[in-house]
């Protein structure tokens, strides 16, 4: 339980943040440090209890949360993970008192919040026995380090980006491993896993899971090919730095290395990898940073180096191997995150923190250059140091690790020359700031010691560490079995451990990286050449524009507005799946026998005019012409659906049929007289698509048409339709009362249609309602002309008879009111039949819609046919009306149930109140139509 | 058979008219389209019954099932008001070339 | 109250009602109390189902009253309640954000948003194939009027290109509804439970219908109308169909599939084309586009991909993880949207080449739209993060090469997805200063009318618009704190498509 209250006392941390920040601003770094010092504290009890414990020892809680996501709060302290906190809680501590005076502004509000929320996920991550919940915390840090590195301006902006990637690639490898090991092992508990059977059984995928491990580790601990993000990251603060760059962040992925040995350590690719590529790290890291000029650069690369060096040290996966690389991390994380920190000292008090723009500060800044000097000395591996204590044991770790005795001298051989280059590169920091250069004017002092001293302690604990270096037994001891239970080690640590080859070689490369150093003059300009001509960075850049232009050729495939681009490509993929489809159901002999009597005459006929018609259709040019044909089509059609016995439908297409040919012919007022010709060869391809389409459509309908009994659904209703409703006309009936529902909402429909009409209409500029002719010259389009009738020249009475308007539309008008009332009755006849015989709510308004259509005609000029707001109330009250009429149903229980009473002797049903609500919606859609695409004064229609 | 071939064949005029530049010509494919689709679904009965669905005057051998007639009657409402809508964007604009866009008195860029 | 089957079709009838008002009665304060007030109602009347389904999965209707198998059946189960939920939250956010443009102003945009709810509803609820079809119409008429009357210049062609495209899916879906018929005799779903792996003939004709609702998805290879659409309206009818069109189709992909065919190795094979197809093309071309709705809309591509994960991986875990990836992306993508339409409300523009350092400017919006992209790529605080994580969980368990391609596709996606976020963000809220802008006549919705003038540093984003994105937010930030409590929903929601007999059973009686 006290892992919880550790936790929640962290959480706790950054909302207090918030606060102390506004009160005290940037000296908040007070507070906020000791405050992760009484959270350690907190903690104690549990790290008392591990102690006793002793090694294997483990203090957990858990919590269950998400069993199916394999989720649940499990925390667990080992000596693991003490480690880890310790360094994230102590080095957190000094960096947050340093932040107080290395900052001269502003309240850093946003700093010390991200800063300590990080705090708060690296603890968590540490403490995390649960894999899913590791990966969480893990992509929290992620972001924490994003995020600072991003807030420090411009400079950091591009760098962020690039860490950010490459640490979300990390993540998804991790995201990855731990998907395939829950499935694997059926468990997402860490210390259950490590127990499970497969890592031996399956090779093949414990190698996988390896892989997957590394690349995620490599990716935090900034081991090649990520390393370039760490050197990116230096345009963050200097406090930043010190913290994630030196002690957490970096050492989240050397952890997960850690935690992960239990697996995999005798696994080869996990050897190879991680010993292969830390070593190259190192070394490559280590001439990159000999290359800098800038202090802090150099620190970076530096880190990276020794980052290579551990992970290496944890691949050869021995315990003397894990010993010395947890007693290294230790060590890094004090001497470099004091180093950083110094440097920042350095650039603070010089404005500059280039090699070749300091002065040699060792007069003026004395503390400074002997702290600079001890934690220089610790990098190098120099007694009496912390750090000679660690890379002599790595050393030893090297030379007697597993395999041929000549592959560990290999290893010591490449370890030798990291240890150079380390060597080399510390002098360059002496040399360079402390030693070369003019003497510094006489302004530059030493900083105050309330920025100095957060800084110099973790360099200067380096000394007495090393010579009480064996109190670190018990403790790395602990480390040791916590990640590699199967065998207990005391590492028996000691400062002086006799001439061993180990010291040989350490003093060989003193002696070769003093020599090096002392001509140093001449080697400097041949060393800091480029190795390269590219680098990380532009290689990532160049993959990022790769990936934004092939993007841009994707976008473009689709990037057109005329529906034929997108039409095509349905077209296509629908007769792919229809010609396959059917074939395939051939091939499987799947198609039953077609029952006689399918094919009729008739058809014949049908089928016949129908191909005329469309081929002409898709010839001819003339709108007029287009429209005509389309209905030639439309009756041929309805000759057809009445041979096939569906008079309410024939009825319906014919009036329908009608009604688009007069809209068509509306619009066509307004429009040019051809169509525009397409170019020749699309016209291939786009009949090539055509036919295509057509003859899957025809094969798939001929493979399924007629195959079966009529279906069951169907007996029913021929057989119950009537005594249910009373009508006798099914199809009616079904429309009416078995399925509403549909007729529901395609009354919705069709309605909405002209309130939606109407919408568009309002929303665009008159002008383009009632277009003038078009300018553009290229365009093929021309306008019907007025037609200039000739027989009787101008001032005659015939040619005065001709012109008069209202005159000639004199009889229509007289014709009307005989035509109209006829219409009505007809209309309201075929709607009171309509359950008994063909008709209905639809057929009657569409032959009402017919007399509206007729007014129009008569009328002298276009002009609408009603009253603007006739059709809005019409179709709103349809809708209501067949609304409420539904809702009568739940009298009887379930909406749109029929209700049904005596009326002169036959049986109505409530549906006949339904159908008027259709007749009403269907006659305020056909007035919408007449009146904004007929009129000519439409603005005034829709604004009011 | 011969049924799928005239499906077959508005199929075809469909698609193509639907391939070409003009708004109303896309228009007429639609209708054209829809005749085939309502045909299709009125074949998916069974085309061997083709009596009228009259109970009074029906002979239960021949007649047709009723329920594809209901949907061929939906469909067509729907497509109707839907054509309406489409005959109505065709007239914004100087023309109804789905190639360039209406003018509208606002600035074009992409 | 309890809610029983036959109260069902009420979530569709009370928002049609609303816009049978809208257009008879005038009166803002009326359109506007409607617009916020009939989602929010279905979203509480989809808890309460969600409530009840915790003791009795499936709920139904029959309509008219008539016999089981002959009625036109509505059906509720744990998915469709829980999709009432949330489509109900988001169009209600959504439709604050359009108050905030003064878009309720235009003529009828009330009554055809509305609609749209209606025929939303109604599509989760009906359980009869031809009825969705009228559904879908439903749902589509309202937004042809709506992408042609709110948004940019271009949006009258892309409304002609919305309409055809969707006129000739309906064909399609119409063609498909005739085979289905043509084979099996009935087009009820539950009456098709399990025909179409037994009868090819019936899967022929499924399939078909299936097609129709992938293109009107949105996935590749049939997804350009989309990215090319969507942009050109308002940013809050983007938001709106992302929440609605394209998910509904999902909800029925999902539904008809784990109905009609159960599990079965062509679905299982045509889906992974697609998913693949549609995550990766996705994610790269939002890559190459260059304002942030078009940059989103490929994003929506790509959600689709993610989505149907659980269609290609039939198991319980795929399905549910593929149920929180959508409503995952209903949340995340309606934040962005509605933050980009902030954005063009404000300036004017949402050309990424036009906007520049808005970090410095917009510290609100910044946040917002930072966890938002995040929250895309699937990492914490937010949403994201359970959908990432319960996709590669779910596709690892599948194990074998199919659980290999699915999870090399989704890596690609997401590092394509990083990338392009990455530009975004760089492009919006980085760079140079800003020194023009193209300030907005009071209501007026046309973004090219306006010419750029000097941009004051006094122009702020008014807090109240950005509202809409952060309770978008809220929710996506709380979805990250409580996969304990919704996950189980989740998982019955899944269970229910697995184990298709209570659905049947509700339907049919037996």
């Amino acid at each position: 339980m006290t892992l919880v209250w550790l936790l929640v006392a962290l959480a706790l941390i950054p909302l207090a943040s918030l606060g102390l920040t506004t009160v005290m601003g940037r000296a908040a770094g007070w507070p906020l440090g000791a405050a992760f010092l009484v959270a350690g504290a907190l903690a104690w009890p549990a790290v008392r209890d591990l102690l006793d414990q002793g090694p294997g020892g483990a203090v957990t809680w858990s919590h269950a949360w998400v069993p199916d996501l394999g989720l649940e709060l499990a925390l667990r302290l080992d000596g693991l993970s003490l480690v880890f906190i310790a360094l994230a809680l102590v080095i957190g501590a000094l960096v947050f008192f340093y932040s107080t005076t290395y900052f001269t502004s502003g309240t850093q509000r946003g700093f010390y919040l991200i800063m300590s929320a990080f705090t708060f996920a690296m603890v968590a991550f540490v403490l995390s026995d649960n894999l899913v919940l590791m990966f969480l915390t893990w992509e929290l840090t992620s972001l924490a380090s994003f995020l600072l590195i991003a807030r420090s301006g411009h400079a950091g902006e591009a760098a962020s980006m690039r860490t950010l990637l490459l640490t979300f690639v990390g993540g998804l490898a991790l995201l990855v491993a731990v998907a395939l090991i829950v499935t694997r092992t059926g468990s997402s508990v860490f210390s259950e896993v490590i127990a499970h059977p497969v890592w031996q059984a399956d090779p093949g995928f414990t190698s996988l899971v390896a892989v997957l491990v590394a690349v995620a580790g490599f990716s935090k601990a900034a081991q090649f090919p990520f390393h370039l993000w760490l050197p990116d990251a230096m345009a963050a603060a200097t406090p930043v730095s010190a913290y994630l760059h030196a002690a957490a962040v970096v050492k989240a992925g050397i952890y997960l290395l850690f935690r992960f040995t239990a697996i995999f350590h005798a696994t080869v690719i996990w050897n190879v990898l991680l010993i292969g590529l830390g070593l190259l790290t190192a070394c490559l890291a280590g001439y990159f940073a000999l290359q800098q000029s800038d202090l802090k650069k150099l620190m970076a690369y530096s880190t990276v180096s020794q980052l290579g060096l551990i992970t290496a040290t944890i691949g050869i996966g021995t315990e003397v191997a894990i010993a010395a690389a947890v007693l290294h991390t230790i060590a890094h994380a004090f001497f470099k995150s004091g180093l950083f920190m110094t440097v920042g000292i350095i650039d603070h008090q010089n404005g500059t923190r280039s090699i070749d723009r300091l002065p040699a500060l060792r007069r003026a800044m004395p503390f400074t250059f002997v702290t600079v000097l001890i934690g220089a000395a610790s990098m190098a591996g120099a007694p009496p140091m912390l750090g000679f204590v660690s890379k002599e044991n790595i050393f030893a770790a090297m030379i007697d690790a597993p395999g041929a005795s000549a592959l560990g001298l290999l290893l010591l051989g490449v370890a030798a020359l990291g240890a150079v280059l380390t060597f080399l590169y510390c002098g360059k920091i002496i040399t360079g700031a402390f030693l070369d250069g003019p003497e510094p004017k006489d302004e530059v002092r030493e900083a105050r010691w309330v920025t100095l001293l957060p800084a110099a302690i973790p360099i200067l604990a380096g000394v007495p560490f090393a010579f009480l270096v064996g109190r670190f037994d018990g403790p790395v001891e602990l480390a040791v079995v916590a990640s590699h239970p199967t065998m207990a080690h005391n590492p028996g640590f000691t400062l002086w451990h006799g001439f061993s080859l180990e010291l040989w070689v350490t003093i060989a490369v003193f002696v070769i990286g003093l020599a090096l150093v002392s001509r140093r003059a001449v080697l400097r300009p041949k060393v800091e050449r480029d190795l390269l001509s590219f680098d990380g960075v532009g290689v990532l850049g160049a993959l990022a524009r790769l990936a934004t232009r092939s993007g841009g050729a994707f976008a473009r495939l689709v990037r057109a507005d005329h529906p034929a681009h997108h039409v095509g490509p349905i077209a296509a993929l629908l007769s792919l799946l229809l010609g396959a489809g059917s074939l395939a159901l051939w091939a499987a002999g799947a198609v039953p026998a077609v029952r006689p009597g399918v094919n009729q005459f008739v058809d014949v006929g049908v089928l016949l005019v129908v191909t005329g018609s469309v081929i002409a259709l898709a010839r001819t040019h003339s709108r007029i012409g287009a429209a005509v044909l389309l209905g030639g089509v439309g009756i041929a059609l309805t000759v057809q659906i009445f041979m096939l016995g569906a008079p309410d439908v024939g009825l319906t297409q014919l009036l329908v049929e009608v009604l688009t040919v007069l809209v068509i012919m509306l619009v066509l007022r307004k429009l040019p007289v051809d169509f525009g010709r397409g170019r020749k060869p699309q016209r291939r391809v786009k009949l090539a698509v055509a036919v295509l389409s057509g003859s899957a459509a025809a094969l798939a309908a001929w493979t399924v048409m007629g195959r079966r009994e009529r279906s069951d659904v169907a007996t029913y209703y021929l057989d119950n339709a009537t005594q249910l409703t009373g009508g006798d006309n099914i199809v009616n009936v079904i429309l009416v009362e078995l399925r509403a529902l549909d007729t529901f909402g395609e009354l919705a429909v069709l309605g909405m249609a002209g309130i939606a009409i109407m919408a568009v209409f309002a929303s665009i500029p008159r002008v383009l309602l009632d277009p003038e002719p078009d300018p553009d010259p290229e365009s093929p389009v021309t306008y019907v002309p007025d037609p200039d009738i000739d027989i009787a020249p101008e001032g005659t009475r015939p040619h005065r008879a001709l012109e008069d308007v209202v005159a000639n539309t004199q009889p229509l008008r007289l014709l009307q009111r005989v035509l109209v009332p006829i219409l009505v009755v007809i209309s309201a006849v075929l709607f009171w039949r309509g359950h008994n015989a063909p008709g209905g709510g639809f057929i009657a308004a569409l032959v009402a819609a017919c007399a509206v259509a007729y007014v129009y005609m008569a009328k002298a000029a276009d002009g609408p046919v009603s009253r603007p707001m006739i059709p809005v109330v019409l179709i709103g009250g349809g809708v209501l009306v067949a609304t409420a009429t539904g809702l009568l149903g739940y009298l009887r229980g379930e909406f749109l149930q029929p209700l049904y009473w005596e009326l002169l002797g036959t049986k109505v049903a409530s549906s006949l109140v339904f159908d008027v609500g259709v007749y009403a919606a269907v006659l305020g859609v056909v007035m919408v139509a007449f009146n904004l695409l007929g009129a000519d004064d439409v603005k005034e229609e829709v604004t009011e | 058979m011969i049924l799928a071939l005239t499906i077959g064949v508005l199929v075809a005029g469909g698609v193509y008219l639907l391939l070409q530049r003009s708004l109303v010509r896309l228009a007429i494919g639609v209708g054209v389209l829809s005749h085939a689709v309502n045909l299709f679904l009125l074949t998916a009965g069974g085309p061997a019954y083709r009596g009228e669905a009259l109970t009074n005057r029906m002979d239960p051998a021949t007649v047709a099932d009723p329920l594809p007639q209901a949907f061929v009657l939906t469909a067509i409402v729907i497509t109707l008001a839907v054509t309406i809508f489409l005959l109505a964007l065709a007239v914004i604009g100087r023309n109804d070339d789905t190639w360039r866009i209406p003018e509208t008195g606002e600035e074009h860029d992409r | 109250m309890t809610l029983t089957g036959p109260a069902l079709p009420l979530f569709f009838v009370v928002p049609l009602v609303a816009a049978a008002l809208a257009v008879l009665v005038p009166g803002r304060a009326l359109h506007r109390a409607l617009l916020i007030g009939v989602p929010l109602a279905s979203a509480a009347g989809g808890a309460a189902l969600v409530a009840r389904h915790s003791s009795e999965p499936v709920l139904s209707a029959r309509l008219g009253g008539f016999v089981d198998g002959i009625a036109i059946p509505f059906v509720s189960d744990t998915l469709s309640a829980a999709m009432l939920v949330v489509t109900g939250v988001s169009t209600a956010i959504v439709l604050t954000f359009a108050l905030r443009a003064r878009e309720d102003e235009l003529r009828f945009f009330p009554a055809m948003a509305l609609l749209l709810v209606a025929g939303v509803n109604g599509a989760l609820l009906t359980g009869d194939l031809f009825n969705l079809f009228v559904f879908v119409e439903v749902m589509l008429l309202p937004s042809y009027a709506l992408i042609a009357m709110t948004g940019t210049w271009r949006r009258l062609a892309v409304g002609r290109l919305f309409l055809v495209v969707n006129l000739v899916t309906s064909s399609v879906f119409l063609i498909g509804l005739a085979l289905t018929y043509a084979a099996a005799g009935t087009v009820n779903l539950a009456a098709l439970a399990g025909r179409a792996s037994e009868d090819p003939n019936v899967a022929l004709g499924v399939g078909v219908v299936l097609l129709a609702l992938v293109i009107k998805a949105g996935a590749v290879p049939v997804h350009g109308w989309l990215p090319r659409a969507y942009p050109a309206t308002s940013a809050s009818v983007m938001a709106l169909f992302a929440g609605l069109h394209s998910k509904v189709a999902l909800v029925a992909i999902i539904r008809i599939t784990s109905v009609a065919f159960g599990a079965s190795s062509t679905v299982t094979w045509v889906a992974l084309v697609l998913v693949v197809l549609s995550m990766v093309v996705g994610a790269w071309s939002s890559l190459g586009e260059n304002t942030i709705r078009r940059v989103l809309s490929f994003q929506m591509v790509s959600g689709v991909g993610h989505i149907l994960v659980g269609v290609v991986v039939a198991t319980a875990a795929a399905q549910a993880a593929g149920l929180v990836y959508m409503v995952h992306h209903i949340l995340t993508m309606g934040v962005l949207l509605l933050a980009a339409g902030a954005i063009e409300k404000t300036y004017g523009t949402g050309h990424l080449v036009r906007l520049a350092d808005l970090l410095r400017r917009e510290k609100a919006l910044a946040w917002i739209a930072g966890l938002a992209l995040l929250s895309i790529l699937g990492l914490p605080p937010s949403s994201g993060f359970w959908g990432k994580v319960a996709l590669v969980v779910a596709s690892a368990r599948e194990g074998g090469w199919l659980a290999a391609v699915l999870i090399v596709a989704i890596l690609l996606a997401s590092v394509l997805s990083m990338w392009a976020m990455q530009r975004l963000w760089h492009d919006v809220f980085w760079g140079p200063k800003m020194t023009v802008y193209r300030p907005r006549e009071r209501g007026k919705m046309l973004e090219s009318a306006d010419k750029p003038v000097p941009l004051p540093d006094s122009v702020r984003i008014p807090g109240a618009d950005l509202v809409p994105a952060g309770t978008l937010l809220g929710l996506s930030l709380v979805f990250f704190l409580t996969p304990g409590w919704w996950w189980p929903i989740a998982s019955r929601a899944a269970a229910g498509l697995l184990d298709v007999a209570p659905y049947v059973e509700a339907v049919l009686g037996r």
